[in-house]
């Protein structure tokens, strides 16, 4: 189906929220959206917690169950395929519940348009080098991932969604294997001394899912936002197209930043 | 007897691993519950039941690699529902 002009879509930031809560929040607006509501997107942070797939595989799980518990790490079985992943505080998810029967049926399209959406904040608003990875879903800066996908989709509607690293601790990553591979993980604030504020990081990835889906957010009526978006971090931000300090990650000097290509 | 086909999922993919079945081999399905999930190197998809019956037959098992456009399994329309509806359609 071809659809021209802009599509309304409903935002809900359900804030700092446990992993099952947004889930069944994602269902619920599963359900809503395949009977004809508009596009909705969830943002959310998650306190510190693994999902492994329906078989409660922890192949790749390699922190022992002390480490876990040490850190604080929750492990859920999910109802979905796939390898383990990690969610937590320092990262912000954003589950897309959109009808690509509306916006085009393609999977290819519409992670092409996920992660041009994140691309475009980091590489146009602060100067990072970002990119996709040949055969791979994500966004990388350099040879870091800061950006996974795991989507799923149900009669055209889709759900799971895209995580951003903007503040997770290179601990919580050492407890597995991410996604089932050896992948070098970064987040956004490795690249700055200025640690930048996810809630303008959120509004900016907000507006460049506005810009490539040809979208217009408005807040979801039910205000799933009840969970309190001023449970977002504070902190200092750049304001828009004014690049931060850069450096490498953890610690590595702007000098070696620039031989790993991190900066565009 | 009713096919499953791989749906076309976009310009560019051309074949999904069959990643789990939600129902067994002659179990009752009814038209439009999740059938079988397909996972490609995107997103995983959830192809529906074309129509209500039982599943006589699973072509492509899971782990398997299906081409877009190739039979997954077999519907036996649930005969009963379908004669109730040509029933009901008589004037």
């Amino acid at each position: 189906m071809i659809v021209h002009g802009v599509q309304e879509a409903r935002l809900s930031d359900l804030g700092l929220v446990d992993y099952l809560e947004a889930l069944r929040v994602q269902q619920e607006t599963v359900a809503e959206v395949t009977q004809g509501a508009p596009h909705a997107l969830i943002a959310c942070r998650h306190p510190h917690v693994l999902t492994v797939n329906r078989r409660c595989q922890t192949r790749n799980i390699l922190a022992s169950p002390s480490r876990l518990l040490e850190l604080g790490l929750s492990v859920y079985c999910a109802h979905r395929g796939g390898e383990v992943t990690y969610h937590g505080p320092g990262q912000i998810v954003f589950y897309p519940i959109f009808d690509l029967n509306r916006l085009g049926r393609d999977l290819g399209t519409f992670v092409w348009k996920l992660e041009e959406a994140v691309i475009r904040v980091l590489r146009d608003d602060l100067g990072l080098n970002a990119r996709r990875m040949e055969g791979q879903r994500g966004v990388w800066v350099g040879p870091y991932k800061v950006a996974s996908i795991g989507l799923g989709v149900k009669r055209w509607v889709t759900f799971h969604g895209l995580a951003l690293n903007i503040s997770s601790e290179k601990k919580y990553f050492e407890a597995i294997r991410p996604c089932g591979s050896d992948v070098a993980v970064a987040s956004i604030n490795d690249f700055f001394d200025e640690p930048l504020r996810p809630q303008g990081i959120r509004d900016r990835v907000l507006d460049k899912f506005e810009e490539v889906f040809e979208l217009r957010f408005t807040p979801h009526p039910e205000g799933h936002a009840r969970h309190g978006v001023d449970e977002w971090p504070s902190g200092g931000i750049p304001p828009h197209g004014e690049k931060t300090e850069e450096k490498g990650p953890r610690g590595s000097t702007r000098r070696e930043a620039h031989d790993q290509n991190l900066f565009a | 007897m009713i096919k499953i086909y791989l749906p076309e999922l976009g310009e560019n993919i051309t074949k999904a691993t069959i990643s789990y079945w939600y129902v067994e081999e002659g179990a009752a399905v009814a038209e439009g519950d999740d059938l079988v999930e397909v996972a490609t190197d995107k997103a995983t998809f959830n192809v529906p039941a074309p129509c209500s019956g039982a599943l006589v037959e699973i072509m492509a098992h899971e782990g398997d690699v299906a081409q877009v456009g190739e039979v997954l399994g077999v519907i036996a329309e649930d005969t009963v529902t379908q004669e109730s509806k040509e029933e009901g359609d008589t004037p």
